[in-house]
Order: C-alpha cells, then structure tokens, then sequence
C-alpha cells in the first residue's frame, strides 16, 4: 500500500477535476464550489468513478450532496486512505 | 384568428358556442396561450388538455395523409468532405475519401483502409464537456445536425419544438467506446464498467444527444437496420410528418465504425475489399474487379418539413420526399434473397407510393457496395423494377468515392440525391475500369455528367434482408 499524503491527495484530484472539466488544475482553488466548476449531475458521475480508479475505493455519487467543495472531496479521500491504512 | 376562436369557442364564450371553426394546426401560439390562461388560473390545467387533445384529434383526422413532406436543409460529414458545399464539389470531382487507416494500429489486421473523416474536431460543434462525453458517432451526428439546421435557415427559438422531431440511423452506435471498455474491464475487472457507458453505447444515444443539444421536443427515434438505417431513418421521418405527428423532423444516419473489432468482423465475413495497397481505387461498385466494400464513417441529416411550413417561412425547398418502400426478405442474414426480388418490391412500392412510373425516375443512387453479391442483386433487381427503361436511367454509387459508411450511408445517399435534383448534375460512380457483364447498366463512369432529373431514387439494403428506397421529385406546387 502506498503512503499517501494530504498534498499528493489534493494535487490527484485536482488532476481529475481539470482532467473532466478542460481547465487548468493550478487554477482550481481548495475551497472551490463544485457547483461552481459546472460539475452536473452526470459530472458527479464521471468524478466518482474517476476517484474510484484512481484511488480504489467507491465514493457512493448520491453521498455527493453532501460534498461542497474540493476541500470535501479531499476530505472523504483522506479519511478513507488512512482507514484503508489503518486497517492493514 | 383561428387561435383566438379556439380559445372563444373553448373558455365557454356563449356567443362563440355554436361558431364552426375550420381546421388549422395547433400551433405555437395556442400552445402559449394556454399556458398563460393555466398560468393565470382561468382554467385548469386538465380541462384545457382535453380541449386540446379534441382540436388535434379533429385535425389528425381530416389532415392525415394530405400532409406533404420537403427537404430544406442538408448537414453531412464525410470522408471527402465536411459540409454540403464541399462534400458536394468532391463528388462531382469524382475524389476519393479513402485512405490508410490511421486510429488504429493495423499491423494485425488484413484490411488497412477505411472511409475515416479527416480533421474533424468536435469542438468545433459543441461543447468541450458534451464531446469529451459522447462518442464519435453522436459527434458526427450533433454535427451534421446542425449543419442541417443552419443550412434551413430555421430559427428555432421560433418554432414550436414540441412538434420538432429527430430520427437517426445507426447500425452499430458507439462501437468505439464498447470495444475500450471491454479491453478496460479485461485490464481492470468488471468493477471498472463506465457508469455512463450504457448511455454512450446506446444506438439512440445520437437522437438523444441531438434533441438535447437542439431542444427538440417531438418523436426521438433510433432505427437500426445496419445498412439500411440511413434510408429508414428519412423513411420513418417523412411517415412521422405525413401522420401530422411532427411538423419538422431532424432525420438521416450516422455511423463511426473504425475500429479494430469492426475491422476484424467484417474481414472474417470475407465482404470488405484488401486493395490495401491502392486505398483510393479499392471500392469500385459494378466494376469486374471488385472485390469487397471499403468500411466508412461519416453522418447525412435531412431537416424535412410539412410543406405548409416550410411555404409559411420561404424556406428554400430542395426537393420533396415522394415514395417509400421498405421490405424484409426473410430469407438469410447477409446474403441477398436469390435474384433481388425483395429489392424489386420495395423498389416498387417506393414508386407506387411516388405515384410514378418506372420511366418517371431520372437517376438511380445505388446501394452499390461494391461486393461481388450485391452489385449483381441490385442490378439485377433494377432490372426486373424497369425493364427497359433500366438501361437509360444514369446509376451511381456515392460508396465508389467515401466507401460504405453502415447506417450513415443511406442518409448521405439521399442527400446526394436531393443535391442532384437541385443543381441537375449527376456524380460518377468511380474505379469504372472492367466492364462486367453482369452489372450492364450506365453507372455513370467515372466522370460526372449533367442531366435533367427531376425524380431520384436512393437504395439501401441491409444485413437482416432489409431493404428501403426512397423517390425524390423536384418540387412542384
């Protein structure tokens, strides 16, 4: 398993984000709405199953309202490495 | 007027109660009346359905079947050129499409060549978003469409889209995402399936994505009949204006079929030409040396209308679709039934729709594929469709210059069809070298000639023994 930390995590998924949406990821901001990046309902879609590739583990889209902004999805990802961690 | 006496009559004005009104179509503006009257509570909502649905049931009965259906506007993508105005110079040039296949890496595949669309970037027609997700064949198909559209002159924001349709052929639908995302589960595992795979697969995923981008409202069909699609989907389109169920209808095929499976299928069924050596030469429909079709891609969009509509707006009318005969042949799955005589009979109810006799038809786009079975069928079947007459009728085939595009094909034919009417000036069937003596007609060789035709016909067969044509006539008021 690799290690991760908080700032390779932010820089993957801004990757993701830039990668989706054809911006440039230095320009995508931590405290960024996503409703504000134009992700729709297909594009939380497309993010889950971009974060489920690259990181190995589901994000449920519907737990997606919950999410507001990157420094969210951050979040999420983080707790669930360091449980995916954790627990080997 | 007759909106307003609609709406007397209806509301319950006592005066206006026993006052006849005649026919009209529900059109735009009662459309928003009534939303005003419901938005205003003066009425509810289900008591002005049911007038609604009365006025259309009263118009659908005495209008059905009177309705005739134009062409106004024309969108193609294709190998020799993207545009009307340029798809139409290389096919009078007689230039070929067909090229060294360069999507894919051929090293393990016998057939090299294909009808591939060069330089074309989906950006230039959508948005970065839509075309990241959507596969090249809806690409093709948001193209064409507005192409289509704009070649029209329709304005939409205008037009009441509840009676704007789309109806798209495709015969294989997103065939190159498929094939990525079995080699990605191989990779990967199953868990790895593209939640949005489904939908960018789908065949109608092309209609769809074109009645989204456009928000067209009415029918939103996908017909899929492999080679036949193009042809069935203006078929199905004009029948669908004909039975007043649509005013305008966005219709035509699409087809991006340049893929390693599809190449590799298509080889293994010993149908596609191995001229690898000489692309531009390799299809060469009627010729003796024939020796297969070349696989290609592309999209043809027909805008048909009510001829009312399209007179309201001084839309300029291509040409009208006249005849439609479509059958099945119920015999095998790619071999033509013995003899064409299924090719015959929808031939002939095209025409005996068209009203016209044998003689009446000027030009003859062919299905031409350019396999040994097929050019013999067709001819064969034209043949026995005209009798003599068979002979003096110039037939092409477009699939010479941008080989055989699957369920884009017909739509591009008929489309072809409507740009010889407009200019009376027919494109060669190209690779004209060996005469075979079994493909005896004129197929207009190699060269494009100027002629008179005021009455096409376009022929599309497909695998499942489908078979359709379609009769264009000048337009005559």
């Amino acid at each position: 398993m690799t290690t991760h930390n908080k700032k390779d995590i932010e820089n993957k998924i801004k990757t993701i984000l830039a990668r989706q949406l054809g911006v440039d990821a230095a320009k995508i901001g931590r405290n960024k709405a996503i409703r504000d990046l134009g992700i729709d309902s297909f594009g939380a879609v497309e993010l889950a199953f971009a974060l489920k590739d690259e990181f190995k583990f589901e994000i449920d889209e519907r737990n997606f309202s919950e999410i507001k902004t990157i420094n969210d999805i951050i979040e999420i990802v983080t707790t669930k490495l360091g449980a995916t961690n954790e627990s080997k | 007027m007759c909106a307003k006496e609609f709406n007397q009559r209806n509301i319950g004005d006592r005066r206006a109660k026993n006052r006849r009104t005649k026919s009209s179509p529900i059109d735009f503006e009662d459309r928003r009346k009534l939303e005003r009257r419901i938005s205003e509570r003066r009425a509810t909502k289900e008591e002005l359905e049911k007038r609604l649905w009365e006025k259309e049931i009263y118009i659908k009965n005495t209008n059905a079947l009177k309705r005739r259906v134009v062409i106004t506007g024309l969108g193609v993508i294709a190998p020799n050129g993207i545009g009307k105005d340029k798809f139409w110079e290389a096919n009078i040039q007689g230039k070929s499409g067909v090229s060294r296949i360069k999507s894919f890496d051929t090293s393990h595949h016998e057939i090299k060549i294909a009808g591939a669309v060069p330089e074309f970037n989906p950006v230039n027609y959508m948005s970065s978003q839509t075309a990241r997700r959507i596969d090249r064949f809806s690409q093709f198909g948001i193209a064409a469409a507005q192409e289509a559209i704009k070649d029209s002159k329709l304005d939409l924001k205008n037009e009441d889209r509840y009676r704007i349709g789309v109806c798209m052929g495709s015969g294989l639908g997103g065939i190159p995402f498929h094939e990525e995302q079995i080699i990605t589960m191989q990779k990967k595992g199953f868990r790895m399936a593209h939640p949005l795979g489904i939908p960018r697969v789908a065949p109608n995923a092309v209609s769809a994505h074109i009645s989204i981008e456009f928000n067209l409202k009415s029918s939103n069909i996908a017909i899929s009949t492999a080679c036949s699609s193009g042809t069935h989907g203006v078929g199905h389109a004009t029948d669908i204006i004909r039975m007043n169920k649509a005013d305008i209808m966005v219709a035509g095929g699409v087809e991006a079929p340049i893929t390693p499976f599809t190449f590799a299928a298509y080889s293994a069924l010993h149908v596609l030409s191995r001229r690898n050596d000489e692309p531009e030469k390799a299809s060469r429909p009627f010729d003796k040396e024939r020796d297969g079709f070349v696989i290609g891609e592309g999209a043809g969009i027909l805008i048909l209308e009510e001829l009312e509509h399209a007179i309201k707006r001084n839309a300029h009318i291509y040409a009208e679709v006249v005849g439609y005969g479509s059958t099945g042949g119920a015999y095998h799955m790619v071999m033509p039934v013995n003899e064409g005589k299924d090719i015959v009979r929808a031939m002939k109810l095209s025409l005996k729709e068209a009203a016209l006799r044998p003689e009446d038809i000027n030009y003859i786009n062919a299905h031409g594929t350019a396999t040994q079975a097929n050019d013999k069928a067709e001819t064969y079947a034209i043949k026995e469709a005209f009798s003599k007459h068979a002979y003096k009728i110039p037939v092409s085939a477009t699939k010479s210059m941008i080989g055989h595009s699957i369920g884009a094909a017909g739509a591009i034919e008929a489309l072809v069809c409507a740009l010889v009417i407009e200019n009376n000036l027919i494109p060669p069937t190209i690779n004209q070298e060996n005469p075979d003596p079994e493909c005896d007609l004129d197929y207009v060789p190699n060269k494009s000639r100027k002629a008179e035709v005021n009455a096409a016909m376009s022929n599309s067969f497909g695998f499942g023994n489908n078979n359709a044509c379609i009769i264009l006539k000048r337009f005559e008021n």
